[in-house]
């Protein structure tokens, strides 16, 4: 405990020294990164010590105190938010901004609140570093603040964080009204007193309001526009970290403080997954512009995350308890996965947006030759997100496959059903995002530049590959221990066990059929089968000559002639048709023969379903309403006094009433 | 663990499809060949053109990087390991305590990413489009890959391709249900479409409007082009490995000696031929689909193999 109060500490000095004087950014940098290994070390320390601490500071008015407390689920997620945080602060190091004074200031609070939320002990702090998270981070998002898309981004960012917050608040309004209590001990207590429709109103309240902040689709809308506009380590740490408070908070309310549920809500949860997982991949596969792609790929990584979460509350519903904690030790395991793989691929991106100038892939190519470095981290979070084995991404949708499956061991038709859409819905999310990634590092950094700036692109400076470096270590790293962390988790979800895909009666003792099945293994025979093919190079012959590519008889091979993003992802765009309504224009001049085009104009565009038929509709509703409101707005005093004086009269007869 | 001589037995599994990949492709291109009145290659020239391959100079485009030298051994190796789990001549795979069918559908992730990066590594537009069409094609067939492995999965209550083995082997023929035949049906139109055969793609094709496996491997030559074209035969083999012993298991070794294995080496061989014959009849009968088909072919794969695992599991609770 003391030493996550000592992280806050230096967060807080490294925020005061970065408001104070922009210019010495490079200790705020520190500060974050320092901060960020003690909150580590203290999560870490305390869970293997099992000396939960916590600390208490009573407020001016009851119910507005502090108080902090380490519980195992928030230590997990402690971790979680401290190696990224980490990591993106290093990156930070190597970077020279302008305005680094505004920005240091907000990641340090950023980091400060995001550790906050996850040892946050009653609904006040818990909603002081909620409300912190967001402002700081709708600052950063804003930095760039030149730019109209930008502030477009920031706005709808900003929107979407209070709707958000308000209904939490709400769901935490609900729960004082049950408990008379602001403390999350006391909710947690009383979960057996709470009616069903009070659960149900809670249940469907806090999947939309952390859904907003996890991702969720239909909710997601903010999150491709404000993860791309933030700066690249500031993208890394809300897509890897930010959105997961959203989950914890979900299984904060879910789990910890309403108990056990009805089955439904288990359904609701993996149909959400479901929808979010393959929604999301299928935009981020069209998506041109590089960092908003890995935007809707965290949007694909939360749905996946949920349909975990789901699997987990419909198991829990029928009473297999131990299959449940299995289901949700695997979304816990790929919170950890996506926040080390979407961090590095984040970081790398913004490494590659910076040398060239722009984030459109159009505009990218060749980059492997002039950043080796940052094009083979890339390449590694491809493998990692792209489920390659033995690699992390893949560990964990394994876990969530056998999630899954487990489903078929419930006695019920809806049950089977449910689990077989999910399953298939995590297959095709597997399949369409290999395609996403196949595109996002082919033409990234592959074949020859398609712009002036990516011919003189440079390589990112020492610390910003070191903690590209150190990212996708972890990717290995929590791989090869994935059998040891997923235990850990495990633990630290109170059971003792390991459970994998089995079909058993009700918490009958699992006879663990697979516990002998190890990711060291693994490791083994991937390793050992590349290496037998590389023992290829040294047979036959070992010359080999560089020559250009064949241009079909053409001079020579121009980047013109590459394929481009949108070509690449044109079949796609065709299979699913009717998600996207494609629609395509070409204009092709023949003034001077029928035969020979003297000039094509093509241009091509797929439609925004999500935004057009839902948003469109409830955003013009909403100006109407302002319009018609409008009109009270008279601009004469007088008025305006006429109306203070209508509402005091009705205030008071409402007064009035109530007494009677 | 203790090293038995069953578990040697097991072990030479992917060596045995290793070795014997060039053989089916060339028994396929020889039956291909009697059945359009051609006497055809002898069935071992795939041997010798790898023979051929390996002793050539290797030609590197000039704008390519590592990733394209890293590709065939990427696909070889990503297909050898998926080798190891599944079942040859005996009931048990060679490591299959590594992993199970899903780890195999997803270890055959790293040849296909490594397959379509390549494509795009010379900058040439044929490798970018056959890239493209690969990741069309195996972003659906993927999916159906797993669903048509899952319902044997679901029947025998385990992943695992031994487990799966011997549940099937003692149920008799009581395993065969309507969702196994239809998760059968759906994994041989997989097949069809992840080894690049007719009605998908044709193998005998350097016609570059149609092609997408021998787009991506143009630009490779030389040793490379040997160790390409080995590994995308040997995950033919594992596809047809998967067909016959994941589905009629019957008759797979369990114990370790000779008669069973011998009976068990003939019976697997039988099968693959079948599928073999199946494979050379298809492709001679068919057409190629045209692209924008080829949708419609892997949608019929993959409800084919929603409806084998909802069967398989509406069976399962018994309604």
């Amino acid at each position: 405990m003391e030493l996550i109060f000592s992280a806050w500490a230096i967060f807080l000095a490294g925020a005061a020294v970065s408001l104070f004087n922009g210019k010495i950014s490079a200790f705020a940098k520190l500060c974050a990164a320092t901060g960020s290994l003690l909150s580590v070390a203290g999560a870490v320390s305390t869970y293997f010590n099992g000396n939960w601490g916590s600390f208490a500071m009573p407020g001016p008015i009851p119910g507005m105190g502090i108080s902090v407390l380490l519980q195992s689920l928030g230590a997990f997620f402690t971790v979680l938010c401290g190696l990224a945080g980490f990591a993106c602060s290093v990156y930070s190091l190597g970077l020279r901004e302008e305005g680094s004074g505004r920005l240091y200031f907000c990641f340090n609070l950023l980091l400060l609140s995001l550790s906050g939320i996850t040892v946050s002990g009653n609904a006040f702090t818990f909603l002081m570093f909620w409300e912190l998270m967001t402002i700081s981070s709708f600052f950063m998002v804003l930095h760039d603040y030149h730019n109209e898309d930008t502030r477009h981004s920031a706005y709808v960012y900003m929107v979407m964080s209070q709707l958000s917050a308000a209904l939490i608040m709400l769901v935490f309004a609900g729960f004082y009204r049950a408990t008379g209590s602001m403390e999350f001990s006391v909710w947690g207590a009383k979960s057996v007193q709470y009616s069903l429709a009070f659960k149900n109103v809670i249940f469907l309240l806090s999947l939309l309001g952390f859904g907003i902040k996890a991702g969720l689709v239909p909710v997601h809308i903010w999150l491709p526009l404000a993860h791309s506009a933030a700066p690249a380590q500031v993208s890394g740490l809300m897509s890897g970290v930010m959105i997961k408070m959203g989950i914890y908070g979900f299984l904060l309310v879910i789990f910890s403080f309403l108990g056990q549920g009805p089955a439904w809500w288990g359904a609701v949860v993996l149909a959400a997954g479901a929808v979010t997982a393959v929604t999301g991949v299928l935009f981020a596969v069209q998506e041109n512009d590089l960092k908003r792609l890995l935007a809707y790929s965290t949007v694909e990584n939360a749905g996946i995350i949920f349909l975990g979460i789901g699997a987990g509350s419909l198991l829990n519903a029928y009473g297999y308890t131990l299959l449940s904690i299995a289901a949700l030790s695997a979304a816990l395991f790929h919170c950890l996965n996506h926040s080390m793989f979407k961090s590095l691929l984040f970081l790398s991106a913004g490494a590659v947006v910076h040398s060239c100038g722009t984030r459109s892939m159009e505009k990218m190519g060749g980059l492997i030759k002039k950043m080796p470095f940052t094009a083979a981290f890339f390449i590694v979070g491809t493998l990692a997100i792209t489920a390659v084995p033995p690699l992390n991404g893949f560990f964990s949708e394994w876990m969530t496959f056998h999630a899954l499956l487990s489903l078929f061991s419930i006695h019920s038709a809806w049950a089977t059903l449910g689990g077989l859409l999910a399953v298939a819905a995590l297959a095709l999310t597997g399949g369409l995002a290999a395609a996403c990634f196949a595109k996002a590092a082919g033409i990234t950094f592959l074949a020859m530049p398609r712009s002036e700036e990516a011919v003189h692109a440079h390589e990112a400076s020492g610390f910003e590959v070191s903690a590209m470096a150190m990212l996708a270590l972890g990717c290995v790293a929590a791989s090869a221990c994935g059998m040891q962390i997923f235990d850990l988790i495990h633990e630290s979800l109170k059971y003792g066990t390991r459970a994998f895909f089995v079909i058993a009666g009700p918490d009958a003792p699992l006879p663990i059929p697979h516990g002998n099945m190890s990711i060291e293994a693994l490791w083994l025979i991937v390793l050992g089968s590349l290496l037998c093919a590389a023992a290829m190079l040294m047979l036959g012959k070992r010359q080999v000559r560089v020559v250009p590519t064949w241009a079909c008889g053409m001079k020579e091979l121009t980047p013109r002639m590459e394929y481009s993003s949108t070509a690449y992802t044109k079949g796609l765009r065709m299979v699913f048709s009717f998600m996207f309504r494609p629609t395509r224009r070409k204009v092709s001049d023949l003034s001077v023969s029928e035969y020979f085009p003297r000039n094509i104009t093509y241009t091509t565009s797929f439609r925004n379903l999500v935004t057009e038929k839902l948003y469109a509709p409830l955003s013009s509703l909403a100006l109407r309403g302002s319009e018609t409101a409008r009109r009270l707005q008279s601009g004469s005093v007088n008025v305006y006094l006429g109306y203070l004086l209508a509402a005091l009269a009705v205030l008071i007869s409402i007064l009035i009433a109530g007494q009677k | 663990m203790k090293i038995t001589s069953l578990t040697i037995a097991s072990g030479l599994g992917p060596l045995l499809m290793v070795l014997a990949a060039p053989l089916v492709t060339g028994f396929i291109r020889k039956l291909k060949a009697s059945l359009q009145n051609r006497p055809g290659a002898p069935v071992t020239q795939p041997y010798r053109d790898l023979l051929k391959f390996f002793n050539k100079e290797e030609t590197v485009s000039e704008t390519s990087s590592w990733v394209l030298r890293a590709v065939p051994y990427a696909v070889f190796g990503g297909t050898l390991a998926a080798c190891m789990l599944v079942p040859v001549v005996t009931q048990n795979p060679a490591i299959g305590f590594a992993g199970d069918l899903i780890v195999l559908a997803y270890l055959l992730v790293l040849p296909r990413i490594f397959m379509a990066l390549g494509g795009l590594d010379c900058g040439s537009a044929f490798g970018g489009m056959g890239s493209a069409r690969e990741m069309m094609v195996s972003s659906i067939a993927e999916p159906a890959l797993i669903l048509a492995l899952l319902t044997p999965a679901v029947a025998a209550k385990s992943t695992q391709a031994g487990e799966i083995v011997r549940a099937i082997s003692a149920n008799g023929w009581q395993s065969l249900s309507p969702g196994w035949a239809l998760a059968f049906a759906a994994l041989f139109l997989v097949a069809l479409a992840e080894c690049a055969r007719v009605p998908v793609d044709n193998p005998a094709t350097h016609l570059e409007l149609t092609m997408i496996h021998e787009a991506m491997i143009l630009e490779h030559s030389g040793k490379s082009l040997a160790v390409l074209e080995w590994g995308s035969w040997l995950k033919l083999t594992l596809f047809l490995t998967l067909l016959a012993n994941m589905f009629f298991p019957y008759g797979l070794a369990s114990e370790a000696d000779a008669g069973s294995l011998i009976v068990s080496l003939a019976l697997y061989a039988v099968k693959v031929g079948f599928l073999c014959i199946v494979i050379a009849l298809v492709e001679s009968s068919m057409a190629k689909l045209r692209l924008f088909r080829v949708p419609d072919f892997l949608g019929a794969a993959f409800a084919l193999a929603l409806l084998g695992l909802l069967a398989q599991g509406l069976v399962r609770i018994g309604l």
